[in-house]
């Protein structure tokens, strides 16, 4: 696997130096991309998806709660994996890149959980409730901002490197929490609103705004951590 | 196409949270872009460029 890689060339590119090149060629890519798609995800959200029989037009909240959501996690499980593969390999740019997803991360679980109370309001009356769902997901909030805290408390980088790789590891128990607690525990929350085993249960052009806003909020985080990245090279390496 | 003129609901909440998130991530921008050309200004004042670039972390 690893020799594919490097007869492909693409290994050069686990360097620092290299990938700041190539990082700053794939910004502007990204970046057009996360606005090509937030443009009809917002036409979508907004005009194109039916009114909910129930909540009315607030189900809206939905299209920005549920992609922060997923990208909360999904962002934290690449976080996690970029510090193990530093931790193994001792690479530089892995540490580097954990470290420029953590702000990101933390900012789309803040997201989904001021969007999910600003839905909770008028579907359930409350702001908010320790129900499992929400509770995980604030953990996960306060396991981005231990990462980010712990990182700047330590002034020697590669020791702070591998003090958030432990941290970051023993966090991504967190994650089936998050996704399975509406499943695991009666919860206030509803059921996932894309599930592997039971199919779609939602309106398709509801499905496609969700789907689009995901790809919008996907290509702003690669070229924001992008960004992020370029800097953090410019402090280490240069 | 719907109008969204509130006659389905409260659009207070949708409309706060649609600002709040795009407003958040237009800030996180700014901030980041902005911290990137500040300390590249301020490194190419005051040091030159040394450390040669590898693979991994020197023992």
């Amino acid at each position: 696997m690893i020799s594919t890689f490097a007869q492909a060339g693409w290994l050069r590119y686990a360097s620092p130096k290299p990938f700041y090149r190539l990082a700053g060629r794939m910004i502007p890519g990204f970046a057009i991309a996360a606005i090509l798609f937030v443009m009809p995800g917002i036409q979508i959200a907004l005009f194109v998806a039916p009114t909910d029989a129930v909540q009315g037009d607030v189900y809206r909240i939905m299209f920005v709660h549920v992609p922060a959501a997923w990208m909360s996690m999904l962002l934290y499980v690449v976080m996690a994996a970029y510090a193990g593969l530093g931790l193994v390999l001792n690479a530089r740019l892995s540490a580097m890149m954990a470290r420029a997803i953590a702000p990101t991360g933390a900012l789309f679980t803040a997201l989904a959980l001021i969007t999910g109370a600003l839905w909770g309001r008028p579907a359930w009356g409350a702001w908010w409730v320790w129900d499992a769902r929400l509770t995980s997901e604030l953990i996960l909030l306060f396991l981005y901002l231990g990462f980010i805290s712990l990182h700047g408390a330590i002034d020697d980088t590669r020791r702070a490197d591998r003090a958030c790789t432990v941290l970051a590891l023993a966090g991504v128990v967190n994650i089936p929490v998050i996704y399975f607690s509406v499943q695991w525990w009666y919860t206030l929350h509803q059921g996932a609103s894309l599930s592997f085993g039971s199919g779609v249960s939602m309106d398709t052009s509801m499905l496609a705004g969700i789907l689009v806003m995901t790809l919008a909020f996907w290509c702003y985080a690669i070229a924001i951590v992008l960004v992020r990245v370029r800097r953090i090279i410019d402090e280490r390496e240069f | 196409m719907n109008l969204l003129n509130g006659a389905n609901g409260d659009l207070w909440y949708l409309w706060v949270a649609f600002d709040i998130t795009f407003v958040v991530l237009a800030v996180e921008i700014a901030i980041t872009v902005n911290a990137g050309r500040k300390y590249r200004r301020r490194e190419r004042l005051i040091q030159p460029r040394t450390r040669t670039s590898t693979l991994t972390e020197r023992p």
